[in-house]
């Protein structure tokens, strides 16, 4: 049956294309209404216009998910698997894959709908219980019965292993600065990561084999606590394994590093695991939550060459595949692709204390390149979206109503007129500044990452910026390097003010705290990119953060709105674009989710595959 | 000649230790610090696994440190960024199979293709053939690989679809092999091209030499005597680059195996500099010299024992 | 004697008259050559034209350089010039567009296109619109893939065109490319200089030398040889940034050895010859009986080596683009192209067609070049047919 509709299809469309083609020798005008336009001959069906063809065709899914699960999710990734050990990972794809095979105390799901995310307990039972007045003693209760891929018991006592060798003065795990002040503070445990106190000392207390109790340093409200825990550094590991892989003098493990020291808990069990190839994941049967998984199983193969992806996307060997600024104009208009917002804005950052290029520390200056970035035409050359702003579209200021800064009066309020590109103003500031510095003419080296849209980015600016301040009074040189290289030269400045004049920087921040995505630009980050050190900021950033007031209404989105003008008006940082991620889809597979959301993005994990 | 190689062999392994010292010092010179990836760590942190690893004490003993494990426990290290916490011989050994067998196979297709086009073009010299075997080993020498292999998977991987567009690790048995068959396609046009290359200008060379013209004066065709006389002393100076290509088999080649996906040697070095992963850096490059360092190795002896005036000695 | 004494009648019975001293009043001398002599490089040259491939091969690199020197300001464009309205334009030529061969007339296949666009003429101006392919639905729309002029498409007047399209940054790639050429020539033809240069010099001294000064300076070589390209070069890209200087000197440190190997080998052949002895015997010096005597038997494999590693040296420095340690934006160089080329191949094939075009005859250019001037050098080919 389906076969025959098969050849009837291709019939069809050859007589399309024959009339297509013989419309269009007769005349030019391309509205030619002989054109008939068939189902290609992959059966699309999605559900929602799911008419009288695709009905027939059954769910093979059935109505709820089965322990095995249904289908194969292919997926190809440009990073490798470094490790899955949670403390000491290195890449945030890495982190995605430890989620998959682990389980959080906490953790962000599809809501009941599927058009947002909702963070919920996922080995805890329930949100954490505030045990003291203020709010800095939490206890956690664990669920009862969820077992590791073995069969051994997972409770309380994993965590506080897990907790335990997080902080392990011995191990230095990378991972340990998850317990540094971020969005909470534990009671000592940085403290007991450099030695000076005991593990008695530490906020991280066992109650019984099914309750955690945690001390913080400040007041909090259970969504902090929660969003902490919900990291994928937090993932809890498996005392056997990771004593089977400790060193003797228990300074390094193997956990996590092969298949062999793995054991997994979470959605999907690695069911086999070739590094730096490939890996296999199966769906759990026995997962807290196996009812929201609808797949059997995901195939991850690592593919460098983004072309190879793409033909293999084509040649239906994978389901979704990402689209770079190169190959994106072929699918501009195809109704398949979908969009995404990132969680990140690029922007420029400069080295305002360079001793060799004092005028980087002239507001004028720095404002006068702020408005001779032209981000529409880079926007449109690097498919992203201009930006002249730094907290990211999609970042949510009000979890309750679920309204994202941007939509926001103050948002609002820190836009420029032509996204801040103003080429006279431009011109009048940098004239200004020269005068000011008594030079004339300025030549600054960029430094940036040989990859696709900062290379176009940088090539850019360097034309179009001289083009605006005269070819004899400003030169900007290009230096492309690696980008760890660069990443440190960058972040070098504390101790060698030279080591760079401009250079891209973005951070990927928390979506749902925009108030904590300004941390990079406190006095006290550690890998800061520039050396924007301000009190001002600071203080404004504490009280969002760790302030008293900081639940009450409008005091988060005003210091929101407050950082955001502190680093973007005089012109600290310059932000340029913003990257909307764009994917294509096969029709093989169904998403559950109903639109992109933050935090589970697609919902790739919860998608299905139907066929 | 016992002499001479254990000579060479102490030499070898004194150069080794320099390559290694410097590479050492040079890696630890290089930018980008192991432990500041941009990431959200802490300084107390950056300032843990400093000390942890040493990186916070002079070069000098972080080299001595370097120094002591090799020669006490044989540790190398573990790698930083690649796969933390792995030890970096353990992370060459799975990969260095996978570009071994690509390797072995393609030069085994590529040795008998390679010489019986060299051979083929130096018996019908100036001829058809001859040109046509000329054409093609200029072609295969003269577009660069990355073309080349994209090219390939391009139209018969993805095109065509006679071959899958990407190396398959998981497959076993045919489909491994059919998987195969474009990786080793585009790395057999190199050594074709070269053998056919210098096995015709060796042939061409004994040609002239007095010997085959008695040969010929006896009687044989010119076919008879390149076969039977000329290619015997032509494949001693074979040698030279047969063996270096023996033992390039080990490295893998970063443009087919980035373009197949096939998780070889090839891309290793480059992302472990670029990663700024010391150790495994150190490592690769201590893999690399000592292949190129066993190859010059086994050319001279080999050289030294067909044709004693290579040996060292013989002042002025 | 006894010729005379069996013949002694045969020979008295010739009469006296007949003997006539033959040069009684005339000088003794030889005849003159009727040929100039030839030398070494006349018989070089000789024997050089005689092989058709390499003289061919030489007018290519002939026609490339000089290409490559007038070929950027041929075009209006200059190599630097962005229009970031025309990004990825491709290939038109007027004069061939109008023959309708299907090629460099502008036209690109849009691919995935919404069909109820077409009649948009903000979208589609009027007449840019060849052919409709491939009408499907995709998810309920209805998509097409359209065959446009896409200068037209870009409401571009007929005149304008890029004759080999542009690049990502709507830079011309015909000025580009000849740019290119010259940049990754000069970059092979300056590291090769240095090369043959330092390498002479060393090889001379470790091959005439010998012993332990030779055991040293081969066990240094095997050293810098055993470093991986890609370290010496990122390090030098660290040290001096990117740039054709650290290209050129990254291809230098590593690849005299080759050079210094190879004319080590010729004087280990030479120096034992009775010749050198004989001059030695007379008291020629050390460096005399180096350069004088003994190196230029080296001259023709040198040169035929020289020749070889250009494009060797073209294939490392695009090499080295492909992993992005090419040259400082916004100077192109072959390289560059290509390894920005094979990133689009399945988007705009022409932007890796035309530099792979160019290296690939440099390339066949040069090694058959060589080869001619091998077989040309070659003292055991002398005399062949």
């Amino acid at each position: 049956m389906r076969k025959q509709k098969k050849s009837m299809l291709i019939l069809l469309s050859a007589a399309a294309l024959a009339a297509a083609v013989s419309g269009c020798s007769s005349s030019s005008e391309p509205a030619d209404e002989s054109i008939v336009f068939t189902e290609a001959a992959t059966e699309a069906t999605s559900a929602g216009e799911a008419e009288s063809d695709s009905a027939e065709t059954t769910d093979p899914n059935g109505d709820t998910p089965t322990d095995e699960g249904y289908g194969i999710l292919r997926e190809a990734s440009t990073s490798t698997i470094g490790s899955l050990n949670p403390l000491t990972y290195i890449n945030s794809y890495s982190s995605t894959q430890i989620k998959r095979s682990s389980l959080t105390l906490y953790t962000y799901f599809p809501n009941e709908d599927y058009t947002f995310c909702d963070l919920s307990g996922e080995l805890a039972a329930e949100d954490p219980i505030q045990v003291d007045e203020e709010g800095k003693v939490w206890q956690i209760k664990i669920r009862e019965g969820v077992t590791w891929e073995n069969g051994d018991t997972l409770d309380a006592n994993d965590v506080y292993y897990t907790w335990q060798m997080m902080l392990d003065p011995k191990l230095a795990n990378l991972r340990a600065s998850n317990f540094a002040k971020d969005v909470i503070e534990i009671e000592n445990a940085m403290n007991y990561f450099e030695g000076s106190c005991t593990w008695d000392e530490v906020g991280l207390k066992l109650i019984d084999d099914l309750t955690l109790e945690i001390h913080t340093v400040t007041n909090h409200e259970p969504r902090e606590i929660m969003t902490h825990l919900a990291h994928p550094a937090n993932c809890i590991i498996n005392e056997e394994y990771f004593e089977k892989g400790m060193n003797a003098d228990r300074t390094e493990t193997l956990y996590g590093t092969s298949e062999e020291y793995w054991i997994s808990a979470g959605p999907f069990i690695v069911d086999s695991w070739t590094n730096d190839a490939e890996i296999n994941f199966k769906k759990n049967p026995n997962y807290i939550f196996k009812d929201k998984i609808w797949l059997a199983g995901i195939n991850i193969k690592v593919v460098e060459d983004a072309s190879t992806q793409l033909q293999l996307f084509d040649n239906g060997e994978i389901d979704y595949v990402k689209l770079s600024a190169d190959n994106f104009q072929k699918y501009e208009e195809d109704p398949r692709v979908l969009y995404s917002s990132a969680n990140s804005v690029t922007h420029i950052t400069l080295n305002t204390i360079n001793p060799d290029q004092p005028i980087l520390a002239n507001e004028s200056f720095r404002r006068a390149l702020f408005y001779a970035t032209d981000r529409a035409t880079i926007a449109d050359m690097t498919a992203n979206e201009p930006a002249d702003y730094i907290v990211p579209t999609p970042h949510i200021i009000d979890l309750e109503s679920g309204t994202a800064f941007r939509d926001t009066e103050e948002g609002k309020a820190n836009l420029h007129e032509n996204y801040g590109y103003d080429p006279e103003l431009a011109k009048e500031l940098f004239d200004e500044a020269l005068a000011e510095e008594g030079i004339d003419k300025v030549t600054l080296t960029m430094i940036y990452n040989d990859v696709a849209p900062q290379t176009i980015m940088s090539e850019y600016l360097q034309q179009s910026w001289a083009q605006i301040f005269g070819t004899d009074k400003f030169e900007l040189k290009l230096q492309a390097m690696p980008s760890s290289q660069r990443g440190d030269l960058m972040r070098s400045w504390g101790t060698d003010p030279t080591c760079y004049e401009i250079s891209w920087g973005g951070w990927v921040s928390t979506d749902l705290m925009p108030w904590n995505a300004f941390k990079y630009w406190t006095t006290y980050y550690s890998a800061k990119n520039e050396p924007f050190l301000s009190e001002e900021f600071d203080a404004v950033f504490d009280n969002a953060n760790f302030g008293e007031n900081r639940f009450e209404e409008g005091v988060r989105l005003n210091a929101v709105a407050e950082m955001e003008r502190m680093l973007v008006e005089p012109a600290n940082i310059i932000p340029v674009v913003e990257s909307i991620d764009k994917y294509l889809k096969s029709d093989r597979l169904e998403l559950t989710m109903q639109n992109w959301a933050n935090r589970v993005e697609w919902g790739w994990d919860y998608a299905k595959i139907v066929e | 000649m016992f002499r001479y190689i254990v000579n060479r062999i102490l030499a070898l392994v004194l150069t080794l230790f320099i390559i290694v010292s410097i590479a050492f010092m040079v890696v630890r010179l290089m930018p980008g610090s192991v432990y500041e990836m941009g990431g959200d760590l802490s300084q107390q942190v950056i300032d843990a696994l400093n000390a942890k690893y040493h990186f916070d004490e002079p070069i000098i003993k972080q080299y001595y440190y370097f120094l002591e494990n090799i020669f006490l426990h044989w540790d190398w290290g573990t790698s930083a960024k690649m796969r933390p916490g792995v030890p970096v011989f353990d992370i060459l050994r799975d990969r260095i199979p996978i570009s071994l067998q690509l390797n072995l196979v393609s030069l085994f297709a590529a040795l008998p293709v390679g010489m019986a086009a060299g051979i083929l073009a130096a018996i019908r010299k100036n001829t058809v053939v001859d040109y046509f075997v000329s054409l093609m080993v200029v072609l295969f020498i003269s577009i660069p690989s990355f073309v080349f292999a994209a090219a390939l998977q391009y139209f018969l991987g993805f095109k065509l679809g006679w071959f899958p567009i990407i190396y398959n690790v998981s497959a076993a048995g045919v489909a491994r092999w059919h998987s195969m068959f474009l990786p080793i396609l585009a790395l057999s046009f190199d050594p074709i091209a070269r053998v056919a290359r210098y096995l015709r200008a060796e042939l061409a060379e004994t040609m002239n030499s007095e010997f085959m013209l008695l040969a010929k004066t006896k009687g044989l065709t010119y076919a008879q005597s390149t076969i039977r006389h000329g290619l015997r002393n032509s494949m001693l100076p074979m040698m030279n680059i047969i063996v270096p290509m023996f033992a390039n088999v080990l490295g893998g080649s970063l443009v087919v195996e980035t373009i197949f996906a096939v998780p070889g040697m090839g891309g290793l070095m480059v992302d472990s500099i670029n990663a700024s992963d010391h150790m495994l850096t150190v490592a690769i490059l201590m893999f690399y010299s000592m292949i190129s360092l066993i190859t010059v190795l086994i050319v001279d002896i080999s050289y030294g024992i067909v044709d004693p005036r290579v040996r060292i000695g013989g002042k002025k | 004697m006894v010729l005379y004494e069996n013949n002694k009648e045969k020979y008295d019975s010739i009469p006296k008259e007949k003997f006539v001293q033959v040069q009684k009043d005339q000088e003794i001398h030889d005849v003159d050559f009727k040929t100039k002599p030839i030398g070494f490089f006349m018989d070089v040259w000789l024997r050089f034209v005689k092989n058709k491939a390499s003289v061919i091969a030489a007018v290519i690199i002939f026609i490339l350089s000089i290409f490559a020197i007038a070929g950027p300001s041929m075009s209006d464009y200059r190599y630097d010039e962005q229009h970031p309205e025309l990004v990825n334009m491709p290939p038109k030529i007027p004069a061939i567009a109008k023959m309708n061969l299907g090629i460099f007339d502008g036209a690109y296949l849009l691919e995935n296109r919404q069909y109820d666009n077409l009649s948009d003429p903000e979208k589609y101006p009027e007449g840019c619109v060849l052919e409709i392919l491939n009408p499907r639905l995709v998810n309920g729309q209805r998509i097409v893939d359209v065959y446009v002029d896409y200068y037209k498409y870009m409401g571009l007047e007929d005149e304008d065109c890029y004759w080999l399209g542009s690049d990502y940054l709507g830079r011309d790639i015909w000025t580009r490319l000849w740019r290119g050429t010259r940049v990754s020539l000069l970059i092979a033809v300056i590291s090769v200089c240095c090369n043959v240069f330092i390498g002479v010099i060393y090889g001379s001294i470790s091959g005439y030398y010998g012993g332990k000064v030779d055991m040293v300076m081969m066990r240094i070589t095997e050293i810098i040889s055993a470093f991986p390209r890609i370290v010496v070069v990122t390090l030098f890209i660290m040290v001096a940034g990117t740039g054709m200087f650290s290209i050129i000197m990254s291809l230098v440190i590593k690849d005299w050895v080759d050079t210094a190997r190879m004319v080590r080998a010729q004087f280990y052949r030479f120096k034992g010859r009775e010749y050198v002895l004989a001059a030695r015997t007379l008291g020629v010096p050390d460096m005399l009986l180096i350069f004088r005597h003994i190196l230029p038997n080296s001259i023709g494999p040198i040169i035929t080596s020289s020749m070889i590693a250009i494009p060797s040296a073209i294939f490392s420095e695009s090499f080295l683009a492909y992993i992005g340690l090419g040259l400082q934006a916004p100077e192109p160089s072959l390289g560059v192209m290509l390894s920005r080329g094979q990133k689009v191949l399945l988007y705009f094939p022409s932007q890796l067609v035309f530099p792979a075009i160019v290296i690939s005859l440099l390339m066949i250019s040069f090694n058959l070049f060589g080869n001619g001037l091998r077989d040309a050098f070659d003292p055991t080919l002398r005399g062949a047919e």
